[in-house]
């Protein structure tokens, strides 16, 4: 059996000059690491947004009153929601779940007032379905049995001019179409890192809200937790199929399509980089085989003079570049999944841009990443690829040299 | 006569701005087991013969067999299968592969020409051994011998797949006295043993000491061929 020693000639060939090689395997591995850590970036930035909204209040499942997701009227409520209660309690892949009134109002103080979004929560059960009891900056979250006060943004409470103890007071029109106001201590202040809730939510105990809007024992929502995203979509369909006429079941990414969004924003940058780096990376690889072309052209023309075909000869070329990617996707690998293992550990903090992260849904600017072993194909794909593309056009023209005039070359 | 190379009214012409005529209407027979020089001045045509000899160039005009077989007439593949099957190239300036070793840059040649792997192993040691390269030499790369060791291991990687023809160009422009009356031992031995054909490009008088047959060229026309008794 025939076998050219092709593979051994572009081994060896690859290590003549080693600082070129080490120049051209640390760009394909930082390309490769570059790849790895961002995928890892994406993912976890990805289902951070997402977790984040969800945990902010969003929940994976809502059930509310048909078309209150677009037209929020006062008088779209659940007025009998004991019938949803009883199919949402003990259902499977269901973590646990909460009532909740959303409204738009108003907040005001002696000194100012300012549109809000006015929050009814369920002290006892709304700690099982959102941070909101636990990112209070000052004061505290409401007690069961002890339905009383209000909590404000903290930038909301900033603007009213208000501390803790100071009354505030709220404004709605209630379902009855009149206008209702109350005032109520502030006993907190919210502090998400995201401008929605910062800048303008008013957290009351549900009963109070029910009281404001006449809804006596209704609400507008039932936010629920799954005990995984991946649960999201059975939940929906089950109870969709169950719930009375009138009602609405909607994921999380139908509620809040931004956040879903995200992904997509997300995988179009990676894409969009990878394609900038695929072209920068080509450019500078076919660049330095060329010129290692270039140097040995009397070779190649010995290596045809001796009867090496013009295909084996494109092969030696896009060995080499093989052998040059193989050594850069192996440390670039490496780097990269180490960078992003630390990260993954201790995540990124993206504290600099916490003002855009926190518009993004952001509770908290520190990104930890999300590793999968897709990244690392996709790292090594890429670079593979880049590396082979990058040897076509030399080896085509290694393989073209006329051995006559190659020869001629010193 | 066994002709081995027959050459019909060769022409080849440079054209580069304006003509230059580097062969004229060529003719030649060449009979196995040759050893013969094609000589003349810098521009008459020598290198230009052999490279068409080689299949490394196309003429302008006319034909070239060998062993029957129409040179002139084959696509880019078949002169290379050609190169690789039926000739052996020596060099003025060695042209070994530099990252294979002596033994491997041998080894090569047969792998080029499809011999099975024990002959592989065993017939570049014999050859080498019959250039007179030292065992300890054969594992190292060509710029860990001398130029004399080199066109040894070119001489061996030419003759290893038996050929038909060895085209040898300038081989001692780059030796010594000593290498060049060595290795043209060799060539003459070789030539003799296994009655190789063996055309020379030179104007070195110690090769031409040596030929059976010289051809002069000069301005691309033969001018002489003569026999040596």
């Amino acid at each position: 059996m025939r076998r050219l020693p092709l593979f051994k000639i572009a081994r060896r060939n690859v290590w003549r000059n080693k600082r070129r090689t080490a120049i051209t395997v640390a760009a394909l591995a930082s390309a490769a690491g570059f790849i790895v850590w961002f995928s890892a970036f994406g993912e976890g930035f990805g289902e951070k947004t997402a977790e984040d909204i969800v945990r902010s209040g969003l929940g994976h499942v809502v059930v509310e009153p048909a078309g209150f997701e677009k037209n929020p009227q006062v008088e779209k409520f659940l007025r009998s929601p004991r019938e949803v209660e009883r199919l949402v309690e003990g259902r499977p892949r269901v973590q646990a779940w909460s009532p909740r009134v959303e409204m738009r109002g108003l907040a005001s103080s002696p000194e100012n007032s300012m549109g809000a979004v006015i929050y009814g929560v369920d002290p006892r059960r709304e700690p099982r379905i959102s941070i909101l009891p636990r990112r209070l900056a000052e004061g505290e979250f409401f007690r069961e049995g002890e339905e009383r006060g209000v909590i404000l943004g903290y930038k909301m409470a900033e603007v009213l001019g208000v501390e803790l103890g100071d009354m505030v007071g709220v404004m709605v029109q209630n379902v009855d179409g009149e206008v209702a106001a109350e005032a109520y201590e502030l006993v907190g202040l919210l502090r998400m890192g995201n401008p929605a809730f910062d800048n303008g939510a008013v957290l009351l105990p549900l009963s109070q809200t029910q009281h404001l809007l006449g809804y006596e024992e209704g609400y507008n929502k039932i936010v629920i937790l799954a005990e995984s995203r991946a649960d999201v979509e059975t939940i929906r369909d089950g109870l969709a199929a169950e719930v009375p006429p009138g009602v609405d079941v909607l994921a999380w990414f139908e509620v809040s399509p931004q956040a879903f969004q995200y992904y997509g924003i997300m995988v179009g940058l990676l894409i969009f980089i990878l394609l900038l780096l695929i072209v920068l990376a080509s450019f500078g690889m076919t660049n330095t085989i060329l010129m290692s072309v270039l140097e040995r052209v009397n070779e190649f023309g010995v290596m045809a003079a001796l009867g090496l075909r013009p295909f084996q000869v494109f092969r030696v070329i896009l060995y080499e570049a093989t052998v040059l990617s193989a050594l850069g996707i192996a440390v670039g690998l490496l780097g990269g999944g180490l960078a992003s293992w630390i990260n993954t550990v201790y995540g990124a903090d993206l504290g600099a841009w916490s003002g855009s992260v926190g518009v993004m849904g952001f509770i908290d600017p520190v990104v930890p990443f999300v590793m999968r072993p897709a990244h690392f194909v996709l790292g090594a794909v890429t670079v593979f690829f880049i590396a082979t593309v990058s040897a076509i056009y030399p080896g085509v023209k290694a393989a073209r040299l006329r051995p006559v005039v190659a020869m001629r070359r010193v | 006569m066994d002709k081995v190379v027959e050459i019909q009214n060769l022409h080849k012409v440079y054209r580069d701005g304006f003509d230059v005529h580097a062969l004229r209407g060529v003719d030649l027979d060449i009979a196995r087991g040759d050893f013969m020089t094609i000589a003349g001045p810098s521009g008459s045509g020598k290198t230009t013969l052999l490279n068409i000899l080689g299949g490394l160039d196309r003429p302008t005009e006319g034909r070239v067999f060998i062993e029957g077989q129409e040179v002139t007439a084959m696509s880019r593949s078949e002169l290379a299968d050609l190169r690789r099957r039926r000739l052996g190239f020596v060099f003025q300036s060695f042209n070994l592969i530099p990252v294979l070793t002596a033994r491997e840059n041998v080894e090569f040649a047969l792998i080029l020409r499809g011999v099975e792997p024990n002959r592989r192993r065993e017939l570049p040691q014999k050859v080498l051994g019959q250039v007179g390269l030292d065992e300890c030499m054969r594992e190292r790369r060509p710029f860990d011998l001398s130029g004399g060791q080199q066109q040894r291991v070119a001489v061996a990687r030419a003759i290893v797949g038996e050929p038909a023809v060895v085209l040898a160009d300038e081989p001692t422009a780059n030796l010594d006295t000593e290498n060049a009356l060595a290795l043209l031992d060799l060539m003459e031995r070789l030539n003799e043993e296994r009655q190789a054909t063996f055309i020379f490009s030179t104007h070195d008088p110690r090769v031409m000491e040596r030929a059976k047959r010289h051809v002069m060229l000069r301005d691309g026309e033969v001018v002489s061929d003569e026999r040596r008794a």
